[in-house]
């Protein structure tokens, strides 16, 4: 078996983001305080029917892909630019392609990951008093195909 | 300023207009197996602050956002006999405190039990403050 357990401090799933194509594992930066993170490779699929079978028939259409996400707003890199690359409200209001590699559990040499690019979008930033904290959703609409790789 | 010094200051001056009633700036330790509350009627001790973390945001890089949880308890003993006819003011006095806790929080609490003693009446009054925590 290899579970791929995110829990020991080195092995943390994250998400990477930059502005440039991602060569190295630091590159741009990587979005702080994630609370959860979801890789959706939604591979469309045309079903029909016809008079001389009884099952349906299929037949492959493009994919819908997308990385969300929900994280607790770090202002380090929601509003103000690192290294190079622009914050996410910026990233999300330009309407910046970002390219983005998403580790499944951390950086070290054999980690993997799924990369792509794609637009950032469904910001919405929200806090209450039970939980005062801002936290927001996260969504990165992929551009094109997503490719898994290895670190 | 702790807790425990706000919530001192705050019932203080909210019993400063009730004649009846004294603040204690001593704990409620326990003398001859008695606390000083049971010996000194009307007027009110408050102990020690205790706090408790928890977890109120986990995040996958383990850097969470914690919720701490200050809990104080305050005490008024009165002769159940004959109850202080300022008593009701003084309980809804004392409990109007959470508001003046000053710390930066997301929640102030407060309620008290009543126990009968023998011939005595014991309001224990617990306030709680929420605070988060990076």
């Amino acid at each position: 078996m290899a579970y791929i357990n995110v829990s020991a401090p080195t092995s943390n799933a994250i998400i990477q983001l930059s502005t440039a194509t991602i060569a190295t594992t630091s590159s741009g930066y990587t979005v702080p305080a994630l609370q959860d993170v979801t890789i959706n490779n939604a591979a469309g699929v045309f079903n029909w029917t016809q008079l001389d079978t009884f099952s349906q028939l299929a037949v492959s259409t493009p994919a819908t892909n997308s990385i969300s996400a929900n994280m607790v707003l770090d202002s380090a890199t929601f509003f103000a630019a690192t290294n190079g690359v622009p914050g996410l409200f910026d990233l999300s209001n330009d309407a910046t392609e970002v390219y983005f590699r998403v580790y499944f559990n951390g950086k070290l040499t054999g980690a993997k990951y799924v990369s792509g690019s794609g637009y950032i979008t469904n910001l919405a930033p929200t806090v209450n008093p039970t939980a005062p904290v801002w936290v927001s959703p996260i969504t990165i609409s992929v551009n094109g195909d997503l490719t898994a790789g290895t670190v | 300023m702790t807790q425990r010094t706000d919530l001192l200051a705050a019932i203080t001056t909210a019993l400063s207009t009730l004649t009846q009633f004294s603040v204690s700036q001593e704990l409620p330790w326990r003398q001859n197996g008695q606390p000083l509350f049971r010996k000194n009627f009307k007027k009110v001790y408050v102990d020690q602050t205790n706090v408790e973390e928890t977890t109120l945001i986990p995040v996958l890089s383990g850097n969470e956002v914690f919720q701490v949880q200050q809990t104080c308890q305050a005490y008024l003993a009165v002769d159940a006999k004959n109850p202080p006819s300022q008593l009701s003011s003084a309980i809804t006095k004392i409990l109007q405190c959470k508001s003046n806790i000053n710390v930066i929080n997301f929640g102030n609490e407060s309620d008290y039990t009543l126990e009968i003693d023998e011939d005595v009446l014991v309001y224990s009054f617990e306030f709680r403050t929420f605070v988060a925590t990076t």
